[in-house]
């Protein structure tokens, strides 16, 4: 349904060569003598069912016209338009005209080359063509253009080429010239001459092999062929050049007989050449004609070569444009819908699946939550005291927070025992909470402590007495790591004389944080 | 003919193509609307499950705390359980006994009026915290009975009290006629303290 269709419809000077493709079938392939209602009528009902297909002309006619031109070096958009200038002033109006701006690939760079060298091609339209043309314009197919079949033929060239390599008896050749000679059926022989530019040179040849007979004739072509292609080609020898030909197993038959040691021939017959480019199915074993061939290679060519138009094609292409842009815009928009469509679906299934999922996941979690629930309904339900979970909590914070607060002075005093064993009598003694702030009970921690009294000693010996100032210190410093202890020192001028000896003892002891 | 062949089936084309843009336009929102909605609906759900999580969360963490301190509770006193607020009346009974105890003459007690905390770390959900500032001075014998007089009085209050403030001093040895005033009862004794603390008291939420 959507496979690549073409008509092709190859007009020559002895009748029009009507083939039809899609894909790689070839759907029909007619030969029509003259175009008059009868044969309209059939290509009409040919066609009806392959409307959408494009028309291609291929001209095969023996009055084409090909001119080499050199231009100056210069720009090539520049060069354009001196070639367009050149063709519009030219004075046949009734030819249909183009070019082809030869590129020479040995000199790809602009600085390389000598000058631009371009090809002119003017096809006059015979009545024939003209009729074509107006019959297949009325057809619901598109026009797409006119072409000329030598130039087109590189198609065939480029696919055969591999093979003529492989047949080639020439062992040292140093050109690529090659000299094509093929009989078609609108026009009978013709000689085509290709280079690696392409198409250099093309005449329609008339030959009449039966009984021996235009074989001179024949060689004479070649060598009048030959000697055209020296002038462009100076270094071209005659034992170099190629000549290929395509014709009937007949006329190949008398050629080979040709004794000219000179003359280096490659021979097909149509059917070999299609049997050679993959065509098998295309001719019959025994046709001597290499149209279908050519039409074929031109209608799976994707870039033809050159296209030539007329002002009424031209003014239906714009209408098969503007259809052609509408079909795609609709295809666009169709696919759009379709993308869009199936992703909707495609959503909605996913959504489906991930709330479907989600839900699961909240049920799963749902569960758990009530499981949580009733295992601390249980555990409150089941504890001896029946007391409720919040003031098991409130009350182990309250714990947490007054606890070592609390535990303050008490615990501090308690610390302060080991006083008595050291002879110190205590006079006074205070303990305060500096800073406090009722509702920061990390205030309630940062204390001071201060008790004075006296340090006495009983023994006589004032030795004991500085043992027991020591002692007394030292525990001090023990019992209070980590906290700033200040005291004073025993006095100087104590008197030796005394029995038993009395001295003041005053201690400070503070949170180290708070004094830094 | 085939002008106007291509004409109309290019005004036809052009039609469709304005159809097709209409239809896509309709998908193109159609799409747009299941997406936001699924969107939209997957989010509310898994909003909710992070609600769940959340509250199982919080319910394991709770788990944890209530675990935590069902094995401190046994430790906590009765008195530190307690919950019946700042009872002045009570407060009186206790300090009169202990002081009796321990021969204390109290002198100028002073309690402020019991303040509400329940912010912060103090926020509790089955009672309030009251709070308030007391101040005993006294007089006892002997430093040990001072002392001591302290020790058992904190210690028999109910709730947290938190001593900021103790100095005690003797002012005098005793003499023998001191010695004879105190066991007549003549005499404070010549220990002379100060008491000060800050005394928390919860207060359930029901009462």
């Amino acid at each position: 349904m959507f496979a690549q269709k073409a008509i092709i419809i190859t007009i020559g000077e002895h009748g029009t060569v009507v083939s039809a493709y899609s894909g790689s079938k070839t759907l029909s392939k007619l030969f029509i003598d003259i175009l008059d209602e009868k044969s309209q009528n059939h290509i009409k009902e040919a066609f009806s069912k392959i409307k959408s297909a494009p028309i291609y002309i291929m001209l095969d006619t023996a009055d084409q016209i090909y001119r080499k031109k050199n231009y100056p070096l210069v720009k090539k958009g520049d060069l354009k338009q001196i070639i367009k200038r050149d063709l519009s002033s030219d004075a046949d109006r009734e030819s249909i005209k183009n070019y082809i701006i030869l590129e020479d690939k040995n000199h790809t760079k602009l600085k390389e080359r000598k000058n631009w060298e371009t090809l002119f091609i003017n096809a006059p339209l015979s009545e024939n063509a003209n009729s074509w043309i107006k019959f297949l314009l009325e057809l619901p197919n598109e026009l797409a253009g006119i072409y000329m079949l030598p130039i087109e033929t590189i198609a065939l060239f480029k696919k055969l080429k591999p093979s003529i390599i492989k047949r080639s008896k020439i062992n040292s050749k140093r050109n690529q010239i090659y000299c094509l000679i093929v009989r078609n059926r609108a026009s009978q022989v013709r000689q085509i001459v290709f280079s690696q530019q392409g198409m250099i040179f093309t005449r329609v040849v008339d030959y009449n092999f039966e009984n021996g007979g235009d074989l001179e004739k024949y060689e004479h072509d070649i060598y009048s062929t030959f000697e055209y292609l020296k002038r462009l080609h100076s270094d071209l020898k005659i034992s170099e050049f190629e000549v290929i030909n395509i014709l009937a197993k007949n006329d190949l038959d008398k050629i080979t007989k040709i004794s000219n040691v000179e003359l280096n021939f490659v021979n097909y017959t149509p059917n070999e050449v299609a049997q050679e480019i993959g065509y098998g199915d295309l001719l019959p074993n025994d046709s001597a004609y290499l149209d279908l061939v050519i039409s074929k290679c031109f209608y799976e060519n994707k870039k033809k070569v050159l296209r030539f138009s007329l002002p009424k094609i031209e003014f239906f292409h714009k209408f098969f444009l503007g259809l052609k842009s509408t079909y795609y815009a609709n295809l666009t928009l169709l696919a759009t819908i379709s993308i869009f469509s199936i992703l909707t679906v495609f959503e909605q299934e996913k959504s489906s699946a991930s709330i479907a999922n989600s839900e699961m996941k909240k049920i799963s979690f749902t569960e758990d939550l009530a499981k949580l629930n009733r295992i601390n309904i249980d555990d409150l339900e089941n504890s001896e005291e029946q007391i409720s979970a919040e003031r098991i909590v409130d009350f182990g914070k309250n714990e947490e927070t007054f606890y070592s607060a609390q535990q303050g002075f008490i615990g501090i005093y308690d610390r302060l025992k080991f006083i008595r064993e050291n002879n110190v009598r205590i006079a006074k003694i205070s303990y305060q909470i500096f800073n406090k702030d009722a509702k920061n009970t990390q205030t309630l921690k940062n204390f001071t402590l201060k008790f004075n009294g006296e340090i006495k000693n009983s023994s006589g010996d004032i030795e004991n007495l500085f043992q027991d100032f020591d002692s007394l210190t030292s525990q001090v410093a023990s019992n209070f790591k980590n906290k700033t202890i200040k005291h004073s020192e025993l006095p100087r001028n104590i008197d030796f004389s005394k029995k038993y000896y009395s001295l003041p003892v005053d201690f400070t002891i503070s949170n180290k944080a708070v004094e830094q | 003919m085939k002008i106007l062949n291509l004409r109309k089936k290019i005004i036809i084309n052009s039609l469709i193509t304005l159809i097709l843009l209409a239809i896509n336009g309709v998908v193109f929102f159609f799409y747009n609307n299941v997406e936001q909605a699924s969107k939209a609906e997957i989010k509310k759900v898994e909003d909710q499950i992070s609600g769940i999580k959340l509250r199982i969360k919080e319910i394991e963490n709770k788990d944890a705390e209530i675990k935590k301190y069902k094995a401190l509770w046994p430790t906590i006193s009765e008195k530190r359980k307690y919950s019946g607020g700042i009872k002045i009346d009570d407060f009186n009974n206790v300090l009169a006994d202990i002081s009796k105890k321990y021969l204390i003459t109290t002198e100028n007690v002073k309690i402020d009026l019991p303040k509400i905390i329940n912010q912060g770390v103090f926020k509790r959900e089955t009672f309030d915290l009251y709070y308030t500032s007391v101040s005993i001075n006294y007089f006892a014998i002997s430093d040990v009975a001072a002392i001591s007089f302290v020790e058992e009085f904190i210690a028999s209050l109910y709730g947290y009290p938190v001593i900021v403030y103790f100095d005690m001093s003797k002012s005098k040895p005793y003499t023998a006629q001191d010695l004879s005033d105190i066991s007549y009862g003549k005499s404070k004794g010549s220990i002379a303290g100060k008491l000060e603390f800050v005394w928390y008291v919860p207060k359930s939420l029901q009462q």
